[in-house]
């Protein structure tokens, strides 16, 4: 009888002396069940020490459920690796799997208006294919291309966009609702802070630009 | 004396000097010249906290730089400590200039909590523990204890965007907020951004 009880022991005792959670949790999981042996190998079993470690099996069950989720790679489709690659590498795929499930894929066809100027952009584009033209009336101000945002610049203002943004091509985006995207940050700050880097990245090369046109 | 969001800084502050790692001193309205800054106070050179708040901080120096604003970090230290404070939170290389005010009058003029509460409150306590297993230690005394820390971000017109007061020593400055109010002000500047 007691046999059991140093085995469980021995086991818990293991379990405290590894690193990893994971293990910690299975040979604590391990040792429950010596325990739970244990308390039923009496006469009257020991009912409460029972239920106590079906208690803690339990919890460990669960978590030990949910790491082995985690670690399990997110499904990715090629379209979503390529742009996970290139434009949001700095982000590790779990979170983008959660940053793509909250954006919705697009075609845009010509000739389109994606958002006029003068109002606030209800949605952040980012281009994947072709590329979109920026207008004031009838004056072109510069084209967007594959990696780049639209509507990001409205968005982080919370400002009506200055100009006209066409689709004179077929142009394939991921897009976002910017009231989802600031509840998704304000959520999610980690991943709030890669996206902010990759927004600010954004932003600077659109200001190259637009010095380097002036 | 109050700092007051959209309103430029009182002449209080603005008129303070701040002592940078050599000795010299520079009044805040020359630190916040004609460009977006951040100023963080800081509490003591060597306090726990503030080695949390500048890891938070930190990382994103250098995107505040890329949207053109000037980082600055205000401690109440003997400027002698500035450069251990840089070594310790490994700041060399980092796109930031620290500067000391000992007299404590720039923490006064931003009115920023001034007490032992603070820094031995309860409060203060529980974020003294989550910063000690987060890695990070107490160092020696650098300055006066009971001041606490707090950020204001200017633009470049010297109007603040944002203030933090931070009510003990492990109430940061969101740095998310920060960074968002950097990009929406570069955005501001050219609204031919789209």
């Amino acid at each position: 009888m007691d046999t059991l009880l140093h085995i469980a022991n021995v086991f818990l005792l293991v379990s405290f002396s590894v690193k990893s959670m994971l293990w910690l949790r299975a040979l604590n999981l391990v040792a429950g069940a010596f325990f739970i042996a244990w308390a039923l190998s009496f006469t009257e079993p020991l009912w409460s020490s029972v239920a106590w470690n079906i208690g803690f099996g339990a919890i460990n069950i669960w978590r030990i459920y949910l790491t082995i989720l985690e670690r399990r790679p997110p499904s990715l489709s090629m379209e979503e690796q390529e742009l996970h690659q290139n434009v949001f590498s700095s982000i590790d795929p779990r979170s983008i799997r959660k940053l793509f499930d909250l954006g919705q894929w697009e075609n845009g066809l010509p000739p389109s208006l994606l958002v006029e100027g003068g109002s606030l952009s209800p949605r952040v584009w980012m281009i994947t294919e072709g590329q979109i033209t920026v207008q004031k009336g009838d004056k072109k101000i510069r084209e967007i291309g594959v990696g780049d945002f639209v509507g990001e610049a409205s968005f982080l203002s919370r400002k009506p966009m200055a100009a006209d943004v066409v689709i004179d091509e077929h142009v394939r985006f991921l897009s976002w609702c910017t009231k989802d995207l600031e509840k998704f940050m304000e959520t999610q700050p980690q991943i709030a802070g890669g996206l902010q880097r990759i927004f600010g990245a954004c932003l600077v090369r659109k200001l190259h630009q637009v010095t380097a046109q002036a | 004396m109050s700092i007051v969001p959209l309103s430029p800084l009182p002449d209080a502050l603005l008129h303070c000097e701040v002592i940078d790692g050599e000795g010299q001193s520079v009044t805040i309205e020359n630190v916040v010249k004609s460009r977006s800054t951040l100023l963080l106070f800081v509490r003591h050179f060597g306090c726990i906290g503030c080695s949390e708040n500048i890891a938070h901080v930190s990382p994103r120096f250098q995107e505040l730089h890329d949207l053109g604003v000037r980082n600055v970090i205000i401690g109440c230290g003997a400027p002698n400590f500035i450069q251990g404070f840089k070594e310790r939170n490994r700041l060399f290389g980092q796109p930031v200039e620290v500067f000391t005010d000992p007299s404590l009058t720039a923490h006064g003029a931003a009115a920023l909590r001034y007490g032992s509460w603070g820094g031995f409150g309860p409060r203060a306590l529980f974020e003294m523990a989550r910063a000690f297993v987060s890695g990070h230690v107490s160092g020696p005394i650098e300055g006066d204890t009971k001041q606490q820390a707090g950020a204001i971000f200017l633009d470049a017109e010297g109007q603040v965007q944002l203030f933090h007061r931070a009510e003990s020593l492990g109430d940061h400055v969101n740095t998310i907020q920060l960074v968002e109010t950097a990009m929406a002000m570069r955005v501001l500047a050219h609204p031919e951004l789209v």
